[in-house]
């Protein structure tokens, strides 16, 4: 399981953000572009040790979808 | 080999063996290409009507399309206006207001504005909008001779070994991507490819593309080395011969792991201005270090002025901004960066510079007050380890406005590029001890806050 508070502290400190809960979507946050994005998921690659499929993480659209993807998919770095 | 504007159209049907476009698979011969261009040129001749003194908006970036329509335009005597598709419909409608085009191109089709000439633009090949879009359009003018000598000028720093295979994934509506790392390998390279941006997806498979394209060049800035390094493999083959990194300073350990990645392959810090066509000098990179201190200067003069500042001097420099009286020094085009001893220190304008797009702060300024939210404003630079630098203001709120209203203003008016990334509401401006407001002044109050 990922945690929860940590994802969302990560969000937050990423983006200087106070959002409460994981229901952030994309379409909110008119600083998540492209080069946010890249930042975030290789920021949350790092912290929490594992690898995405880049097929999967291109279109996320919210916070929540990277948990799940996070806990369906997980490839642990070598 | 001597360029003349007849042999241009020589050139690139014996030199180029194909162009194509990563993001869509398309790929053209020279045959189609020339065939292509030839039948865009009769058609804005004879359709559109437009010859030297005509200027045409060209949205349609980073794709075939583009190039065609860009020479054919380019062998009429036409000049170009590349700008953003993605950009607010309020600033395209600006520089064409400005600039009075007689023609948009963008990808739903043509539509004709004006219809004079203008007697300034004939023997102009291209003007290059800075970030002047966000308030008064400030456009450098480039001549056709110019833009000649500036890719003979390439060709005698870059080998043809070198550009055989040419990549560009940069903005083709900035000199870098556009002259440096398209027309250039255009006119000199075997096979040219064209991708819309360095994306997630496209960095996931970017080692795998270059080893099958036997890529031999690209140019990049910064922030695509966090796409690359974060989601590309390792590079599998040795068809890497030269890859440049442009538009902002490379921080020492990025350096480290860029030379990692790159293996053996050489690797350029370029430094250019849109002034001067992009690229006039460069240092090559052997080791990690911050020292930005450029050694090779291409068919360029420069010197420094009292206050440090780097002048230079060129044959293919612009010709000036469009409707302004003074462009230059005796000459010399005032970079605005400060240098020690060739390394470069720092900037003497109120320049952001965000992931290599220069942006003026009092440019931004202006169009946050046009929100008529705001009492007063001043953008600063903020540091940011994927862009080089983020926007940061300080606002002074009108009663009864609030920040999100500010905010909502940004987003419905605003480029993504012109979001401010930090809103910090304030009482007054803060100035300093002679009461004007200075850039750096502005960061370290930023920096005492968080």
């Amino acid at each position: 399981m990922i945690n929860t508070n940590e994802l969302l502290e990560l969000f937050n400190e990423i983006f200087k953000t106070n959002f409460p809960s994981l229901d952030i979507e994309r379409n909110q946050v008119p600083e998540w572009d492209s080069m946010k994005h890249a930042e975030l998921i290789i920021k949350i690659q790092k912290k929490f040790n594992f690898k995405f499929k880049v097929k999967d993480i291109t279109y996320i659209k919210n916070l929540k979808e990277i948990k799940m993807l996070m806990e369906k998919s997980i490839t642990p770095l070598s | 080999m001597k360029l003349t504007n007849l042999n241009l159209a020589e050139i690139l049907a014996s030199s180029l063996s194909s162009i194509s476009e990563i993001d869509t698979g398309i790929a053209l011969s020279p045959e189609q290409f020339k065939f292509a261009i030839i039948k865009k040129m009769e058609s804005h001749s004879l359709v559109n009507h437009l010859n030297p003194g005509h200027c045409v908006v060209l949205l349609k970036n980073n794709s075939i399309e583009f190039f065609i329509d860009f020479l054919a335009l380019y062998f009429l005597g036409v000049t170009v206006i590349p700008l953003d598709e993605s950009q607010h419909a309020d600033d395209i409608e600006r520089v064409v207001l400005f600039s009075r085009a007689n023609l948009i191109i963008d990808s739903t089709g043509t539509h004709k504005r004006y219809t004079e000439s203008q007697s300034e633009l004939v023997g102009m090949a291209i003007v290059l909008f800075t970030s002047g879009t966000t308030g008064t359009p400030k456009g450098v003018l480039i001549s056709k001779k110019a833009l000649v000598l500036k890719l003979e000028t390439l060709q005698q720093q870059i080998s043809s070994a070198e550009i055989k295979n040419s990549l560009c994934f940069l903005p083709t509506f900035f000199g870098h991507g556009l002259i440096c790392n398209s027309l250039f390998p255009l006119f000199y390279a075997e096979n040219f490819y064209i991708a819309q941006k360095m994306t997630i997806e496209f960095a996931g498979n970017f080692s795998h593309f270059i080893s099958d394209k036997n890529i031999t060049f690209f140019s990049s800035v910064p922030g695509h080395w966090e796409f690359i390094l974060g989601f590309s493999d390792e590079i599998k083959n040795d068809s890497l011969k030269r890859v440049h990194c442009a538009s902002a300073p490379l921080k020492k350990e990025k350096i480290k792991h860029i030379l990692s990645w790159l293996k053996l392959v050489s690797f350029y810090d370029v430094y250019g201005a849109t002034e001067m066509l992009g690229w006039f000098a460069c240092r090559k990179i052997e080791s990690p270090t911050e020292d930005s201190v450029f050694d090779q200067f291409w068919n360029c003069e420069h010197k420094f002025s009292n206050e440090r500042e780097l002048l230079i001097k060129s044959p293919y420099m612009f010709s000036g901004y469009w409707r302004e009286k003074v462009s230059t020094l005796d000459g010399f085009f005032e970079t605005g960066d400060l240098f020690e001893a060739h390394k470069l220190v720092g900037r003497s304008k109120n320049i952001i510079n965000k992931n290599g797009i220069k942006i003026n702060t009092d440019e931004l300024n202006s169009a946050y007050l046009r929100s008529n939210i705001l009492v007063d404003v001043a953008t600063f630079p903020i540091d940011d380890a994927y862009k080089g630098e983020d926007i940061g203001v300080f606002i002074v709120l009108k009663k009864d406005k609030t920040i999100e209203a500010f905010r909502k203003y940004c987003n419905d008016h605003l480029s993504i590029l012109h979001y401010p990334s930090r809103i910090i509401p304030t009482e007054s401006i803060p100035k300093n001890s002679r009461n004007k407001t200075s850039l750096a002044l502005l960061k370290k109050i930023f920096m005492d806050i968080v």
